[in-house]
């Protein structure tokens, strides 16, 4: 323990160094956090606030669904949990470089483990708080919880995390015993996607979705009955939810049993991790080193045939550029961390995507929640996911691009070509990366929402405008604000440049959406003769539109390629 | 010397990071096929040194020549001509050495074939034949020097910059370096910038000596110059190798020259 402590306290100094770098620039720092959390939970209190508001309003059956869905939402989360800490444990404390070091210090192996645990929990988990404080805030109010509710959620909460960590560090050290850690990893990622794809299957099959938006009685009974699978009692996001609807009710008696249930649980397990630790954590690890990562021999493997064909299509290409377009492709291909944040991304949309086509479908002006304008406000809503699922990868993954050649500099800024080809390669390798996965995306799900012609086309023009400046605002700013130091593109991300990425990007998606809503919105409220219509108000929509658009794309860029050329290194 | 012969040419070079002066007025030339050796104490100016003629940083006065070409207005043709070793040398972890190679090849635009045949070549003479199809990430220490050494001689570049060659090499790969180095200066022109603190190798191979300190440049020249300058500066007594000349001139510590 002592051990542990003293590695976290060195983390603290490392925090309070990096904060003292950032001094000058910490107000923006503060701001940009302050504005995203603001942000992520009035829109989450407000979505929330509304879902749970027309639930409650079924006669009958409106708490009792309520409760139910607590329970199908923690299930969900549960499982998200227990694989992304899989996930998190294998690469911070497998595969991470860091580990070797503190093997060379006189510390116990499992006091290294147990560090590197605690890390784990909170980088897997915080995404879990972000979501979880609007849905029970909202939840908290719209069943009028009493005071004592939300500290006690806090206390509900804390075992709950500690739980699928636990689980997810005893399977993690029993699979790294036997298996190389970056093949667990690939093998971790497919069992994500393979349980993403599962569940929708079972909601699909089920038909939870769609019985949930008709008003016969047989249909709620089912979906009752449905949901039910989220209530069984040997599962902790079932207690979890009885401890909840508990606070909701005030027993006290009830909540403190289900807590003491969640606490002994993920305390037992702690426990199991810390007998396996001392035995398995050091024989895993020593795994991963021997793995050698080199190709098997006997033929090029899939992967490597995949990038031998990509290499032709890009003959036409200056040599140069086919050079760093590949070189691009294969470290991120060839590192699971990356690829596996994409893929559990795009899991999670695939998820999204799924359940609202049963909101859209289902939503005839008989249900309850239909009304009006509530399609084209779904097709829009679904527009603005797309785009903020594209800023996120933008920021993500476009924006530390230049950073990290920082230290590898001495490789292509030696390289007898001009030091803006490796922003333009950059720029167009992530626009068409960006595009193709988003408009694909867009397409899809307008396809199965079967969104009407002129609004499909009007999404995937607009996800296709949006594409462009986000690449440009990425690798703009990429280029302005690099951070040579870090090679983690994680890190790169959530650093001053990528805070201000972030904002840029969803102030500019906020902008465009809003200036296509007013003349969707005028059309349908106001009837306009056309010439009207389209002078007074798609004319000057369009032009702020174009002004908005070309200045997102050429400021940043402009900026970018001139104090690129000026760099140092 | 004719001005076409020079390989490098440093005129007048400064190079301040805010108040702090690094490089202070450098002029220095260096001829085709001449292995220049670069000699100063941490701190002294060598990296800055080097990576302003490598184009990786501006100078703050001053301008550097490659083959004739300035590297800050005609970057492009003066790196056809560079190749560089770093002190540090990152490598993209997640590719493998024959990926790394054809890249390097490739951003030269040298063709395939020939690429191949020089990775052949260079994997062969560095000790690295087998270990092609290998991840760099698993690659240890000197291997990775064996491969930079590989990719920046591949291009057949007219200068060599390099930054501490020696680290982390085993003795016969640095015996193999350094023929090689002598090799490519006396037979096939290349001019060499070596900056080291391996000062047996810098008098086993150099042709001519410079020594910085406080970025300045203090002594330029053969290490019989050295020696005669020495026998000047100290009144007339002797060293018996480089190091001691070395910390002689750079005042760096405690140096045993002898009586004569």
């Amino acid at each position: 323990m002592r051990n542990v402590l003293l590695i976290l306290r060195t983390r603290m100094r490392i925090v309070d160094n990096h904060l003292s770098n950032i001094r000058q620039h910490l107000v923006i720092h503060l701001a940009a956090f302050l504005f995203m959390v603001l942000l992520l939970f009035v829109g989450g209190t407000a979505f929330f606030y509304y879902l749970f508001s027309r639930v409650s309003e079924l006669e009958e059956f409106g708490i009792l669904l309520m409760d139910r869905l607590v329970g199908m939402v923690m299930m969900t989360f549960f499982g998200m949990l227990v694989f992304s800490n899989l996930v998190i444990t294998l690469s911070t404390t497998y595969i991470s470089r860091e580990i070797e070091y503190y093997m060379s210090l006189p510390v116990r192996h499992d006091s290294i483990f147990s560090f590197k645990l605690m890390e784990s929990i909170f980088y897997s988990s915080w995404g879990f708080a972000i979501l979880a404080i609007p849905f029970f805030l909202s939840f908290g109010l719209v069943r009028g919880a009493s005071f004592w509710f939300y500290p006690g959620m806090f206390l509900l909460i804390l075992p709950f995390l500690t739980i699928p960590a636990s689980l997810g560090a005893i399977l993690t050290m029993t699979l790294c015993a036997w298996l190389p850690a970056r093949r667990t990893l690939k093998w971790s990622v497919a069992l994500v996607f393979l349980g993403a794809a599962a569940s929708i299957a079972i909601v699909r099959l089920t038909g939870v979705g769609s019985a949930l938006f008709r008003e016969d009685m047989q249909s709620f009974t089912q979906v009752l009955s449905m949901l039910r699978v989220a209530s069984t009692l040997w599962s902790p996001h079932a207690w979890v939810s009885q401890g909840t609807l508990a606070l909701i009710r005030g027993e006290g008696k009830e909540f403190a049993y289900w807590l003491a249930v969640l606490v002994s649980t993920a305390l037992m397990l702690m426990q199991v991790c810390r007998w396996l630790a001392p035995v398995l954590y050091y024989q895993g690890w020593c795994l991963a080193r021997d793995s050698s990562a080199s190709r098997p021999g006997g033929g090029a493997p899939l992967g490597e045939r995949i990038f031998n064909a990509i290499e032709r299509w890009l003959s036409p290409l200056k040599p140069s550029t086919r050079a760093l377009v590949l070189k691009d492709m294969k470290t991120f291909w060839r590192d699971p961390a990356q690829w596996s944040q994409l893929i559990i991304l795009f899991g999670i949309l695939f998820v999204y995507t799924a359940n609202l086509r049963a909101v859209y479908y289902q939503s005839t002006p008989t249900t309850f929640l239909a009304h009006g304008v509530w399609k084209a406000v779904l097709t829009q809503f679904n527009l603005g996911a797309t785009c903020f699922i594209l800023s996120i990868l933008t920021t993500r993954f476009v924006y530390p691009m230049l950073s990290l050649e920082g230290k590898q500099f001495w490789v292509i800024g030696l390289a007898p070509v001009p030091r803006t080809r490796i922003v333009w390669q950059k720029y167009w390798l992530c626009w068409g990366t960006c595009f193709t996965l988003t408009e694909a995306l867009m397409l899809f799900s307008n396809w199965i929402l079967r969104v009407p012609g002129p609004m499909c086309l009007l999404s995937s023009f607009t996800v296709l405008c949006i594409s462009f400046g986000l690449t440009s605002l990425s690798v703009g700013l990429g280029a302005t604000t690099p951070n040579f130091k870090e090679d983690n593109p994680a890190r790169i991300a959530n650093g001053l440049g990528g805070t201000l990425n972030v904002i840029l990007s969803l102030s500019y998606i906020s902008l465009i959406l809003v200036l296509e809503i007013i003349p969707i919105y005028l059309a349908s409220i106001y009837t306009f003769p056309p010439t009207q219509f389209y002078l007074y108000i798609v004319a000057p929509v369009v032009a702020v539109f174009l002004l908005i658009q070309s200045a997102t794309i050429v400021i940043p860029m402009r900026i970018g390629l001139r104090r690129w050329n000026r760099m140092e290194f | 010397m004719s001005e076409n012969n020079w390989a490098i040419q440093i005129e007048g070079l400064n190079k301040c990071y805010g108040d702090v002066e690094a490089v202070h007025d450098l002029s220095l030339n260096i001829a085709r096929g001449e292995l220049f050796t670069y000699l100063g104490p941490n701190g002294a100016g060598k990296t800055t040194t080097i990576k302003v003629l490598t184009g990786l940083l501006r100078p703050t006065r001053g301008r550097a020549l490659i083959m004739g070409h300035d590297i800050q207005t005609d970057p492009v043709e003066a790196k056809r001509h560079i190749g560089y070793i770093p002190d540090h040398p990152y490598l993209y972890e997640k590719l493998t050495g024959r990926d790394f190679f054809l890249f390097i090849a490739d951003m030269f635009g040298l063709a395939r074939q020939t690429a191949e045949a020089r990775m052949e070549e260079y994997f062969a003479v560095f000790g690295l034949t087998g270990a092609e199809d290998k991840f760099i990430e698993d690659y240890s220490h000197g291997m990775r020097q064996k491969l930079v050494f590989s990719v920046s001689l591949m291009h057949q570049p007219s200068v060599l910059i390099v930054d501490e060659p020696m680290v982390g090499l085993d003795p016969q790969s640095a015996r193999t370096l350094k023929n090689l180095l002598r090799r490519k200066a006396r037979e096939e022109g290349m001019a060499i910038f070596l900056s080291t603190h391996t000062l047996s190798v810098a008098e086993e191979v150099a042709d001519r000596i410079g020594v910085l300190r406080g970025g300045e440049l203090t002594f330029l020249g053969t290490l019989d110059a050295m020696r005669e300058r020495v026998g000047e500066l100290s009144g007339g007594r002797e060293a018996g190798n480089l190091e001691e000349l070395f910390l002689f001139l750079t005042g760096g510590g405690e140096s045993n020259l002898k009586e004569k």
